[in-house]
């Protein structure tokens, strides 16, 4: 560690043309391992789970959906969410997926809410699934949830979740 | 000559009056070297001590999470390295400052390769508490990201 120490200072306080090349080496290294390396999550994983679908907007060629998950953080500290990336999957077809950038804090040991928009285009890309999306404002339909998430803890590896469960949807006017 | 000894006694009243004039930004570094220090010795009781009891942020951590957010980093990483660069120090009045600096950390752990780093950006906001500095507030984010 006193060899660390000492490398360091000469690396970080008195920079010159020298040192500053292996600064930038350095970190660039330390980026490069950052994008590479698999670790144990600082964080106890939170529970993620599909609170509601609602249809925000219905046209011809595209339909708004809005997905509300439950973020459920068991952790005795806030976990800012930066970033989401999810699939999911109604009555087995695959409904939805995509990444989304959000800035959410999940209270220390408390429950938070991470709503996404998504626009989808079902009569072109997936007619069925029209027909289960009308049938989940009449009744629940099983979904299946995964995806990870980025938390703004330094050192944390992304979060992966996965949840199923049944949703219906809401305020479905067909 | 008059006016010569005159601007040498304004001269000798200033430097007497205005004390070592990097007096806090010292005190400042050697505050950040002994948190840097503390952090590699996984020594969370000396870094809560830096933390002052009003601290709060904009991702809603308050004294007793932070507490908690580093008990969680020292029982899960077996050792925790530091590079820092300070790239700028302003002290207020002689009684706050910020400090916005580069870390990259690297930590070692359990999982199959054992070994995370990242680089990132720091705004530390420091108040002067009988005499002795400590971290008010902290903004951080990504490199090349805004904090």
């Amino acid at each position: 560690m006193q060899t660390n120490n000492v490398v360091r200072t000469e690396l970080w306080s008195r920079p010159s043309a020298g040192t500053r090349g292996l600064r930038g080496a350095m970190l660039a290294a330390t980026l490069v391992i950052s994008a590479c390396a698999s670790l144990d999550p600082i964080v106890s994983e939170p529970t993620v789970s599909l609170r509601d679908v609602s249809i925000e907007s219905v046209d011809v060629d595209k339909q708004t959906f809005k997905l509300n998950f439950d973020v459920s953080n068991p952790n005795p500290f806030p976990l800012p969410i930066n970033r989401i990336s999810y699939g999911v999957h109604l009555d087995g077809h695959r409904f939805a997926s995509g990444e989304a950038k959000c800035a959410v804090i999940v209270p220390a040991g408390s429950d938070g809410v991470v709503e996404i928009s998504v626009d989808l285009n079902l009569l072109q890309t997936a007619p069925k699934l029209l027909f289960i999306v009308r049938d989940a404002s009449r009744r629940e339909v099983p979904y299946e949830l995964s995806g990870r998430m980025d938390l703004d803890i330094p050192l944390n590896p992304r979060v992966p979740f996965s949840q199923s469960g049944s949703v219906q949807l809401q305020a479905f006017n067909y | 000559m008059g006016r010569l000894l005159i601007v040498w006694l304004a001269i000798c009243c200033l430097a007497g009056c205005g004390g070592p004039p990097d007096d806090a930004e010292a005190q400042i570094r050697a505050w950040l070297e002994a948190g840097e220090a503390a952090a590699e010795d996984k020594d969370r009781r000396t870094l809560i001590k830096m933390v002052s009891p009003g601290y709060s942020d904009s991702r809603g951590n308050d004294r007793a999470a932070v507490e908690n957010l580093l008990r969680f980093y020292f029982l899960r990483q077996s050792s925790v390295t530091l590079l820092t660069k300070i790239d700028s120090l302003e002290v207020f009045d002689g009684t706050a400052a910020e400090v916005r600096m580069t870390v990259g950390m690297a930590g070692g752990n359990d999982a199959p390769l054992g070994f995370s780093a990242d680089a990132y950006r720091f705004a530390l906001e420091l108040e002067l508490i009988d005499d002795e500095w400590q971290l008010k507030s902290a903004r951080w984010g990504r490199l090349g990201e805004d904090i």
